[in-house]
């Protein structure tokens, strides 16, 4: 402990204004006394749970940034977080933390040929990601397009009757996962970035709900926790991943991870899975053999807002 | 001595070589190391033997064990259920609307008293490898199912391919998608308060 406290360089006390580093190391030297002081039963009249959770909440509330976050802190808060599930909602989850695969660039393709707008792809993906039922989030939109013009804007997002219709095709947006994402930069608190895997993520407990990023998104991709999300425990998805479905809290930002909970486990996302046409084609863009490759070399491809040049990795094609 | 001059150069060289490859920038030669992981259940699979150099599974359509693979082409209705004993002409259910029925009628795939599919008449095919037959006229969905850009694949994408067979999205015997209701409604939930 003594070797702890004398490594920190105790900047914010001396002339130099106070830096984010001196402010953070001062912070978590805080966040580990309130702990002991939770911990060691300081704070009377609470149940042995109580304490606990208290305890847990103090740690997390003065976390760093995962993205900056070493192995061994990573593990810490997910087994942090597992707990507080388990205390808090009487939820048995298993957070993952795992990093990206070697060689591994994931793209997307989407056949605007065979959408038939079923919306199955949303279905799954609202209960895989674990998203707020009430406020009627989802990642993916798919537009309702008449046939000869090829444009998001003049289709319809909110369309319900039988399909397909006649005369109409079916574009489904989602987040891109731009090579050159513009959510990334605006973000004050470094609470978004890009995955090595190209996933663009979010560190939910990082965002300070600005919503800069869902400004800068061309692709409405990002969607805000306006309220405090509602998801039944019965249907909570409990295979969960830090960056991932985990749930979230009010005022942050949260998007398509392209199911890194499972695409990190080398399976599909849940809306590749569930759609029933074969529109949704999901892989490796670095292995010359993935069908993502083949099609974008042998298919007429094209991507939303080219000229904005973010280099979206979520390519559409026709039949 | 020119000797000795070129040799610091050389080292300066490989090493500069050494560095590039091992960041990992792909470039034509290099294949990068990908890892495919083995189909966990092989039963469900069997490999596709029509197009040599793409390495890839389908998905059974029928396995002796297995009696739902039987209600799949037979629509429901197996002939020992409909007679008490499997017999021939036990067909009156299926309707046909794939093509015109100058262009394609039930000999077209099967031969009286068979059980087998026949491509062309003359070649026994498994249902298994149903789309064999499929792709005997449909040869502009030939490609495109065999590369990845019609059908759907089953497996992981880190996995081996293993795909779905023409049948498991088309009824043989009236290929066309149907129209239907969207899985979820736009606006649900809102007031659905009670739930929640």
């Amino acid at each position: 402990m003594k070797k702890f406290i004398g490594k920190i360089k105790w900047d914010f006390f001396g002339k130099k204004s106070l830096s984010r580093r001196g402010f953070l190391q001062g912070a978590s030297l805080l966040a580990g006394v309130g702990a002991s002081i939770v911990g060691t039963g300081a704070v009377r009249n609470l149940s042995r749970e109580d304490r606990e959770r208290l305890g847990l909440s103090w740690e997390e509330y003065f976390k760093g940034n995962y993205r900056y976050m070493t192995a061994r802190e990573k593990r810490k808060t997910v087994k942090r977080l597992e707990r507080l599930a388990k205390i808090r909602r009487d939820e048995t989850v298993r957070i993952s933390d795992n990093g990206p695969i070697e060689h591994v660039l994931y793209g997307y393709a989407f056949n605007i040929s065979k959408c038939q707008g079923y919306m199955d792809c949303i279905d799954a993906c609202l209960k895989e990601n674990n998203l707020d039922r009430k406020s009627n989030m989802q990642y993916i939109k798919i537009f309702e397009v008449e046939n000869g013009t090829l444009s998001v804007d003049r289709g319809d997002s909110e369309f319900y009757h039988e399909v397909p219709r006649e005369g109409h095709f079916y574009m489904g947006t989602q987040c891109m996962h731009c090579e050159n994402p513009p959510c990334v930069p605006v973000c004050p608190t470094e609470a978004t970035w890009k995955e090595d895997d190209g996933i663009v993520v979010v560190d939910y407990d990082w965002c300070i709900g600005c919503r800069y990023c869902e400004a800068a998104c061309p692709y409405e991709a990002r969607k805000f926790n306006w309220a405090e999300p509602v998801v039944p425990s019965g249907e909570l998805t409990k295979e969960q991943h830090y960056l991932g479905n985990r749930r979230k809290a009010k005022g942050v930002m949260e998007k398509c991870t392209f199911c890194i909970q499972r695409s990190r486990r080398g399976e599909n996302p849940a809306c590749v899975e569930a759609c029933p046409t074969g529109a949704r084609v999901f892989g490796n863009l670095l292995d010359p053999d993935s069908e993502i490759r083949k099609i974008i070399e042998t298919k007429k491809v094209f991507r939303l807002k080219e000229e904005l040049e973010t280099e979206p990795k979520f390519w559409y094609y026709m039949d | 001595m020119n000797m000795v001059a070129a040799l610091p150069l050389l080292f300066l060289l490989s090493c500069r070589f050494h560095h590039a490859g091992s960041k990992g920038i792909p470039n034509n030669e290099e294949k990068p190391a990908v890892v495919v992981k083995k189909i966990a259940n092989t039963n469900d699979f069997v490999p596709w033997p029509y197009s040599p150099g793409n390495h890839f599974f389908v998905k059974k359509v029928w396995d002796s064990s297995r009696e739902e693979g039987c209600r799949h082409c037979h629509e429901g209705h197996l002939p020992s259920e409909m007679f008490g004993e499997i017999r021939p002409g036990a067909h009156w259910h299926i309707q046909m609307e794939h093509a015109p029925g100058h262009l394609m009628n039930c000999q077209t795939c099967h031969v009286k008293d068979q059980v087998w599919l026949f491509h062309a008449g003359q070649e026994q095919v498994d249902a298994n490898n149903a789309p064999r037959m499929c792709l005997g006229c449909h040869f502009e969905q030939e490609r495109d199912w065999e590369l990845g850009a019609h059908g759907k694949r089953v497996t992981g994408w880190q996995y081996e391919r293993g795909i779905h067979s023409c049948v498991d999205c088309h009824n043989p015997h009236r290929p066309g998608l149907k129209k239907s209701w969207p899985g979820i409604n736009p606006h649900r939930f809102i007031d659905d308060e009670e739930r929640l």
